[in-house]
C-alpha cells in the first residue's frame, strides 16, 4: 500500500492521490521532502475541476513511465509507439474549453509540472491569431493600431 | 500585464516555437520589448542548451553543436533559398525548413556527381539550390543543379527531388577560368549564377534548362575579400570587394560589365587585435562583415546601405576562419510540394532522426527585420 497524499481544492474538496502521482508536481515533491504534507495540502488557487484534470494527467504519466520501465528490457523498434500512444492521450486530454485550459496552465505553473505546462502552452497557442491570443492569455493591447500594423508588417512572414 | 505573473510569461515564452513567439510579440508592447531584450535570448539559449542552429535577433545565429552526434554525422548546409535549407547530414540529403521543423529526405542515388562534390573539399559551390513558389499556392518546389566543369565546357545535372538526370544543355566559355572556390551560386530571377575567378558568370535556368555565359570581367586585387551576391532591391547580381579600409560594391550592368555602385568605408578594425575579417552577406539593403579579434568571439557588423551607418548585429562563437560558412535565410513558413512531416513520425534512419533532433532544437525566436543570417560550421 503506497502512501497517500491529500490535496484540497479551492472549494475545500479533498482529493486523495498516491504519493507517486503527487511527486509529478515539483512543488509537492519539495513539500513531501520537507515533510510538511500531513493533514493535506491546501491548493487555494486550484479549483476542483482543474485539480481533477491535473490528477488525471499525473496519474496517466506515472502509469506510462512505469509501463515504459517495465518494457525497457525488451525495447525494440516499436518502442516508439508507446510515445505515440501517450502523445495521443495528451492530445485528447487538452480537448477542453479555453478557460479550463488556462486554469490548467496556471496550475501546471504553480505546481511545477513541466510536461503539462508545455502541453497547455502549446495547445493554447496553436493556430491562434493575435486577437485570440490576447483574449486567451488576458493580454492587454497597448499598441496603437498603427504600431500594431507596423509590428505585423515587420513579421509578416510569420502570418503567411 | 496585469494578469500574468512574469515567471509564467517566461515559462510560456520559453516553451513556444519561434513562430508563436513572433505572434506573441504582436499582441503587446511590453511583451515585444521583453522578448527583444538580449537577456531574453541568452536566457532562452541557456535553457535550450546545445543546438545546431541558433538564430536570434541580437546575435543573428549562434551555432553550438552536440559534439558527440556531430562526430558521427558531419553536417553541412549546401544551399539556402526562400527559407529552405539543403542539408547534407552524414551523406544523406534533406530539404528542410528550420522554422517549421519540416524536412524531406532526398534520394541522391541517381546522381553521378552529387556525392563526389560534397565529399570533396572546396567543391560545395558546385551545388545550386533553387526554390520557387508554385503559382497560386503557398507550397514551393525546388531544383538542385550540380554544375560540372570540363575544361571550358560546363554541364548540368538536375534533380527535382525525386530523380536525377544530366541536362542536354552544355555551355562553352570563351576563356579559361575556374569556378570561384567557396563562392556559392546566386539564384536570381529564376536563374542560378556561378561566379568564375575572372569575374565571368555561368548562368543556368533550371526550368527552361537554358544556359548562358556572361563574359563580365573582374580583376580581384590581391589581399582583397570578394563576395558574390545579389542586390534584391534592383534584382541585379552584385560583387562586393573589400579591404580592411574600404569596401566597393559592383553590380552587373546590362552590358555584362561590373559597374561600381557604391564605395563605403569599412568598419574600423584595430590592426593589432585583428585576427581576420570577412564579408558575410550582402542583399542590397545591408552588408554584413565579420570581425574576429584575438582571443575574442567574432563580431558581426552590419552596414545599412540606406542609412549609411555601421551597427553591430551580434557575435558568434566560431572562431576560426576556414571552418565557418554563412548563409542568408529568409524565414518562411511554406514548404515543398508533397511534403512529409518528419516530426512525430518514428524514424529509424539514424541520419533522419538526427535531423529531427537538430530541427527540434532549432531555435529561431526572432527575425532580424525579416532577414536572418545562417552561420554554419564546416566540421571536417
Amino acid at each position: 500500500m503506497s502512501k497517500k497524499i491529500i490535496f484540497e481544492s479551492s472549494e475545500g474538496e479533498s482529493f486523495e492521490v498516491d504519493e507517486a502521482v503527487a511527486l509529478e508536481c515539483q512543488t509537492i515533491k519539495n513539500m513531501i521532502e520537507d515533510d510538511c504534507t500531513d493533514g493535506g495540502i491546501p491548493l487555494a488557487n486550484v479549483n476542483s475541476a482543474t485539480l481533477t484534470k491535473v490528477i488525471d494527467y499525473c496519474k496517466k504519466h506515472v502509469e506510462a513511465a512505469a509501463a515504459a520501465e517495465a518494457n525497457a528490457g525488451d525495447k525494440d523498434i516499436y518502442g516508439a509507439n508507446k510515445d505515440i500512444e501517450l502523445k495521443t492521450w495528451d492530445e485528447e486530454f487538452v480537448k477542453v474549453d479555453q478557460p479550463l485550459l488556462f486554469d490548467l496552465m496556471l496550475a501546471a505553473n504553480f505546481l511545477i509540472i513541466p510536461g503539462l505546462l508545455d502541453l497547455t502552452c502549446k495547445t493554447m497557442m496553436r493556430g491562434k491569431t493575435v486577437l485570440q491570443i490576447r483574449e486567451i492569455f488576458h493580454i492587454k493591447k497597448d499598441y496603437t493600431d498603427a504600431e500594431e500594423a507596423e509590428v505585423r508588417k515587420e513579421n509578416a512572414w510569420a502570418f503567411e | 500585464m496585469d494578469h500574468l505573473p512574469l515567471d509564467l510569461i517566461d515559462n510560456i515564452l520559453f516553451r513556444l516555437d519561434p513562430i508563436s513567439v513572433i505572434v506573441m510579440q504582436c499582441t503587446n508592447k511590453f511583451l515585444r520589448t521583453y522578448i527583444s531584450d538580449p537577456k531574453f535570448d541568452s536566457y532562452r539559449f541557456s535553457l535550450v542548451g546545445s543546438s545546431l542552429f541558433y538564430i536570434s535577433r541580437h546575435a543573428p545565429f549562434y551555432v553550438t553543436c552536440q559534439e558527440n552526434i556531430i562526430r558521427s554525422y558531419p553536417c553541412y548546409i549546401l544551399g539556402s533559398c526562400s527559407g529552405l535549407l539543403l542539408l547534407d547530414i552524414g551523406g544523406c540529403f534533406f530539404v528542410a525548413n528550420p522554422f517549421t521543423n519540416r524536412s524531406r529526405p532526398l534520394d541522391h542515388s541517381g546522381s553521378n556527381i552529387l556525392y563526389d562534390i560534397v565529399t570533396c573539399v572546396n567543391k560545395a559551390m558546385c551545388v545550386g539550390f533553387a526554390v520557387d513558389r508554385i503559382q497560386n499556392q503557398t507550397k514551393k518546389r525546388f531544383k538542385i543543379v550540380c554544375i560540372v566543369e570540363m575544361q571550358m565546357m560546363y554541364g548540368f545535372e538536375i534533380s527535382n527531388g525525386h530523380s536525377w538526370r544530366l541536362s542536354e544543355t552544355t555551355i562553352t566559355s570563351s576563356s579559361k577560368s575556374d569556378l570561384a572556390k567557396r563562392t556559392k551560386p546566386v539564384y536570381l530571377e529564376g536563374t542560378l549564377h556561378w561566379l568564375r575567378n575572372d569575374g565571368s558568370i555561368i548562368a543556368f535556368n533550371p526550368e527552361t534548362e537554358q544556359a548562358c555565359f556572361i563574359p563580365s570581367v573582374f580583376h580581384q586585387e590581391p589581399e582583397t575579400e570578394l563576395f558574390f551576391a545579389s542586390d534584391d532591391k534592383i534584382n541585379r547580381l552584385a560583387l562586393v570587394s573589400g579591404t580592411k579600409e574600404e569596401i566597393s560594391v559592383y553590380t552587373l550592368a546590362e552590358n555584362a560589365k561590373w559597374a561600381l555602385a557604391r564605395q563605403i568605408k569599412n568598419v574600423f578594425m584595430e590592426q593589432c587585435e585583428l585576427e581576420f575579417w570577412s564579408l558575410v552577406m550582402y542583399d542590397g539593403k545591408r552588408l554584413v562583415v565579420r570581425e574576429k579579434k584575438r582571443n575574442l568571439e567574432g563580431v558581426f557588423h552590419v552596414y545599412d546601405m540606406e542609412a549609411n551607418n555601421w551597427g553591430v548585429l551580434g557575435s558568434t562563437f566560431w572562431s576560426s576562419k576556414g571552418v565557418t560558412d554563412f548563409y542568408k535565410l529568409t524565414p518562411s513558413l511554406s514548404f515543398v510540394e508533397e511534403d512529409e512531416v518528419k516530426d512525430n513520425i518514428p524514424c529509424y534512419d539514424p541520419q533522419a532522426s538526427y535531423l529531427t533532433a537538430v530541427m527540434r532544437s532549432t531555435d529561431s525566436p526572432l527575425a532580424f527585420g525579416g532577414l536572418i543570417l545562417v552561420i554554419f560550421a564546416y566540421l571536417k
